[in-house]
């Protein structure tokens, strides 16, 4: 239960990050929060020769709002973002999400960046940014890459991240439709991994059809689930409980769910339609109470 | 000490008190209180953040003290369960309401427990039930099934209001 023993850096710049990281190349991992890292590492599920510690960076818990979007750097924690008033009041599926994420005690330490990079196929986050279309910004010592968050998860811990790289901010727009975001899920007890949650927006015209919607599941493969085609059939669509239904059997039908000892695939299958319908009524009813509905 | 490789020098506050160490990159936070400071009040049951005995306050913050490296101290002001009486061996009203309220039995748990309920008791002097039950819902504790601590936790909310 100890970790193998490894080197300890940390640098005070971004570029001296991205040097360290060229040079160990597979053999460092980069600490953020470390509330995954650490038990790996305790576990000896991974043993890098060095571990990059980020903590030394300036600057990099700010959350900010640029440009129509909310830009989230490497060290923003999860209680920061559940405590921003920002978060809050323009993307509040954001602040839900953070606040599913273990317990206090992790979501003190445990990182936004980290929960993305670490790509947990039950996480929280991931499902987030797919369903509002984030944009993950890369950097290494060639140059950054912007990548769609549906670009960036590529399956079970695999993430679009190159050897060198480092996810250095996440962009996720500010507009009527992440106002109404949703976020949601079911576990067994607080705290818990989730056996299924959603990540969800909608809006309505004023006679009540889809005027947009976005939606992604996690815990339901190993990586978000999301369905862009289902999303543009809904589109134009009185919304009801019933089309609702129809779009999360759609989306549902490319989701991959396990059987385990804490819930069959099929239970979470219902689960994860049940939780879908229940976040798209809710994203509907705030995207109307907030007066965001477009025509 | 020589140097050793992997050996970081930090600097940090513990319960008030300046200390500066030479750690292992990878000796926990946990670890370094317990071994490196003998503050073993800070308990260690799974060293892979799931039973939140080894809690700590880290800048306020609750925090697991086995999910973060010694290392990562540095600057910080970490307060243990050693330092949050009263000074000269009182217990303060947190601890009395263990005490009072059956709060513990084998007390492995309770380190963890108090620094659980003594940052919610900061962030809401007046928590509701439930609230008292999510601020512990990451400390497990296998004697009590939990109701005696969270009684503790709001008589101690009602002995301070008063």
């Amino acid at each position: 239960m100890k970790p193998a023993p490894f080197s300890y850096e940390r640098p005070s710049t971004e570029a001296a990050v991205l040097e360290r990281l060229a040079g160990h190349g597979q053999r460092a991992k980069l600490l953020a929060g470390g509330q995954s890292l650490m038990p790996m590492l305790a576990l000896r599920l991974v043993r890098p020769d060095v571990v990059i510690d980020l903590g030394g960076l300036p600057d990099a818990d700010r959350l900010e709002e640029h440009d129509q979007e909310l830009k989230i750097g490497p060290l923003v924690r999860h209680q920061a973002v559940v405590d921003s008033a920002l978060v809050r009041s323009k993307i509040p599926g954001l602040a839900q999400a953070a606040g599913w994420i273990g317990h206090r005690e992790i979501r003190n330490r445990g990182t936004v960046l980290g929960s993305l990079a670490h790509a947990d196929p039950a996480a929280e986050l991931p499902a987030l940014a797919v369903a509002l279309g984030a944009t993950l910004v890369c950097r290494s010592q060639k140059g950054e890459r912007l990548l769609p968050a549906a670009e960036f998860f590529l399956g079970l811990f695999q993430t679009a991240l190159a050897e060198g790289e480092m996810l250095v901010s996440c962009h996720l727009p500010l507009n009527d439709l992440t106002a109404a975001s949703v976020f949601t899920e079911f576990a067994l007890r607080d705290g818990d991994f989730a056996l299924a949650a959603v990540a969800a927006s909608l809006l309505t015209t004023a006679d009540g059809k889809v005027a947009s919607v976005r939606c992604a599941v996690a815990g339901m493969g190993p990586m978000p689930v999301s369905d862009p085609s289902a999303e543009q059939q809904l589109i134009g669509e009185t919304a009801s409980e019933a089309v609702f239904t129809d779009f999360a059997h759609d989306l549902l039908s490319h989701a991959e769910p396990q059987d385990d000892l804490r819930a069959s695939a099929d239970y979470r299958l219902k689960l994860a339609a049940s939780l879908i319908v229940e976040a798209l009524t809710e994203s509907m009813a705030a995207g109307r109470k907030g007066g965001n509905a477009r025509v | 000490m020589s140097e050793m490789p992997g050996r970081v020098a930090v600097r940090f506050v513990v319960n008030g008190r300046p200390v500066e160490r030479e750690v292992e990159g990878r000796q926990s936070l946990a670890d370094c209180l317990r071994d490196g400071l003998s503050l073993t009040g800070t308990h260690l049951g799974c060293e892979q953040g799931v039973c939140g005995a080894c809690n700590v306050l880290v800048d306020g913050q609750v925090v697991r003290s086995c999910l973060m490296l010694a290392a990562q101290a540095e600057g910080c002001q970490v307060t243990t369960v050693e330092g949050i009486g009263e000074g000269d061996r009182r217990l303060n009203p947190l601890q009395q309401a263990f005490l009072d309220n059956h709060g513990l039995q084998c007390g492995f748990c309770t380190p963890g427990m108090l620094i659980a309920a003594t940052a919610l008791l900061k962030e809401n002097p007046h928590p509701s039930r439930e609230e008292v039950t999510a601020a512990i819902s990451g400390v497990v504790c296998r004697c009590t099934g939990y109701t005696d601590i969270v009684d503790s936790i709001l008589a101690a909310a009602d002995a301070m209001a008063r």
